[in-house]
């Protein structure tokens, strides 16, 4: 484990990606109670305030919006909604993954060919266009766009499981076990999710990453997490009409998806590296 | 060629699943009849509408007519504009295509170059530097992009339009916005392809030969890193496609993607369904077109399938 500690923080943009997705964390947990304005609450008098390095004050350090909200609590809150979606939503495809892949690898034949095929067809859908469909008939909430962003990522997954249980199914012991009579599937499962639970690591890393891209664009087309929960996306879809007497307000949130991004995308650099050098 | 059939098999598969969807997007958005006569309705004239509509059938007969319609290019009428929405989609369309295209030589041009120049100039000042500007462009949200671009060149310098299509002016910064993100995927793969190549024995030896180095790297290196990145634009193609949707929303480009979501904010399930079905098919005929021509392409591939 302090090997592990100790080749991440040699990588240098892992490093970095590492204190980012840290500071990510503490900024997801902040308090509500501790923010230095309520996130939701509009004050026509404060409409507009640029940040602090702009000519703002240190009471609004990073401005406030159109509608007078203090976009630094409203960032902070707004990390906390797009962190939790990513996190449940990657666990969601993970497990679903996992589960069609172990299945498909161990039962094989007619099960198998069904769960491939799905993964062509999910790898061939256009996902913006599917939740986007899904979402203008039931409308949106929350549970609904964690579950549709969580359906798009399952077939990596999927993919990477099932090759892996082909492998150990193969295997002698596992055969002996049927033989035996014994719970080959309980077996095979033992033996393949140690296997391959750094690798999947690494992909639900990158997938974070993409989750965090995915949600805020639809919440940026006003299908997402909706008003008055600040997220990043929707931010960004405040700032559009004042990009002449307010570029901080889609600015602020924007630098907070971008470094959201990079980080993951780093972390998951360094971790491959680490975790996993065959698959570079 | 049972590749061919088993990949139409799949066609086949992945059209109908998407016709079910946006079948069930008109159908589960509420009744038609009340949405046409109002809450007040009585019931007798409810049953009567329903019926002319053909509601009145099982679900499995309205979806078998719903997609023999569709086949004939029948998609219904927008509760909106009362017109066809075939019509309305196809005079978005080439909006859509122009945005679309635009963004892919961006991908191509701007991606291809610098990830052969990085390749080339390998461990070089330039190669750090297009390294850095790949993993930021992967990272940046192409609607947060346009948005900055606007603020910076539509509403400070004031040198580009802010939104509307027309001139190449209007083209540039919505393209660029949507092309940047896959202009550095391309690069990072055209550099990784790239290097393989040139470190590959037949280039050593083309270098032994006496072949000079702009040859090498033009007639031998590119040629042969070309093969993937083909299946690569077929694959941007339709991705740059869904992607539309968000930036013709960012710079009120009259294309499809600003219209359907348009009609989710009125409702208008036809149009919503029209454009669903459709951009699905061309996404999913252009990535199958992609697939084949790279087996046709690279001999090798033939062989291993």
């Amino acid at each position: 484990m302090r090997r592990f500690w100790k080749l991440i923080l040699r990588d240098r943009l892992a490093a970095i990606g590492l204190v980012i997705v840290v500071l990510l964390a503490v900024v997801a947990l902040w308090p509500a109670a501790w923010l230095p304005a309520n996130p939701t609450r509009a004050n026509p008098a404060l409409r507009l305030k640029p940040p602090v390095f702009a000519g703002g004050t240190w009471g609004h350090a990073l401005g406030t919006d159109n509608l007078g909200r203090d976009l630094l609590s409203r960032t902070v809150a707004g990390t906390k909604v797009s962190v939790v979606i990513a996190l449940v939503a990657v666990l969601i495809s993970a497990t679903l993954g996992i589960g069609l892949g172990v299945a498909a690898g161990y039962f094989g034949g007619a099960v198998d060919s069904l769960i491939m095929r799905l993964v062509d067809i999910q790898l061939a859908f256009p996902l913006l266009l599917l939740i986007i469909a899904v979402i203008a008939v039931v409308g949106s909430s929350l549970p609904i766009l964690i579950l549709l962003l969580g359906i798009s990522g399952w077939a990596q997954y999927a993919r990477l499981v099932r090759a892996e249980t082909l492998r150990v199914r193969a295997q002698e012991f596992v055969e002996a076990s049927r033989a035996l009579g014994t719970g080959s599937l309980r077996l095979v499962v033992k033996h393949v999710l140690p296997n391959v639970s750094t690798t999947i690591i690494v992909v639900g890393t990158f997938e974070i990453a993409r989750v965090f891209l995915l949600e805020s664009a639809v919440s940026f087309l006003g299908l997402g997490v909706q008003p008055p929960t600040p997220s990043w996306g929707t931010m960004i879809a405040d700032g559009r009409d004042y990009v002449y007497e307010g570029w901080w307000i889609a600015t602020v949130p924007g630098v907070a998806i971008v470094l959201a991004v990079l980080a993951f995308n780093f972390l998951g650099d360094g971790l491959r590296d680490v975790l996993d050098p065959k698959t570079r | 060629m049972i590749f061919v059939i088993r990949r139409l098999g799949e066609l086949v598969l992945v059209l109908v699943s998407i016709s079910l969807v946006s079948f069930a997007v008109l159908r589960l958005t509420g009744d038609p009849a009340i949405a046409i006569l109002g809450p007040d309705a009585t019931d007798e004239a409810l049953a009567r509408v329903r019926a002319e509509l053909g509601l009145d059938r099982p679900v499995i007969v309205q979806y078998l007519d719903f997609l023999g319609k569709a086949l004939t290019g029948d998609f219904g009428n927008s509760t909106r504009f009362r017109q066809p929405v075939l019509e309305l989609f196809m005079e978005r369309l080439p909006a859509t295509l122009e945005l679309t295209l635009a963004a892919l030589v961006i991908s191509v041009l701007l991606g291809g170059t610098v990830g052969i120049l990085a390749a080339v100039f390998r461990n070089s000042f330039l190669d750090t530097l297009v390294r850095a500007a790949t993993l930021f462009g992967q990272a940046i949200p192409s609607f947060f992009l346009g948005i900055v671009a606007i603020i910076v060149f539509a509403a400070q310098l004031r040198w580009l339009p802010a939104g509307g299509r027309g001139t190449f002016a209007h083209l540039l910064m919505p393209s660029l916005a949507l092309g940047t993100y896959y202009a550095a995927i391309t690069a990072r793969f055209v550099r990784g392809a790239m290097l393989d190549v040139l470190n590959a024995d037949f280039v050593r030896t083309a270098r032994a030969k006496g072949v000079a180095e702009r040859g090498v790297v033009v007639r031998h290196a590119f040629r042969n890193a070309l093969i993937g990145v083909v299946t690569l634009i077929g694959l941007q193609i339709g991705n740059l496609l869904s992607g539309a949707v968000v930036i013709e929303t960012v710079f009120s480009w009259p294309g499809i993607g600003r219209m359907a979501v348009q009609a989710i904010y009125t409702r208008d399930f036809p149009l919503v369904q029209v454009t669903i079905i459709l951009s699905a098919t061309i996404f999913v005929v252009i990535n199958m077109v992609t697939d084949l021509l790279y087996r046709i392409i690279d001999p090798r591939m033939r062989v291993a399938t």
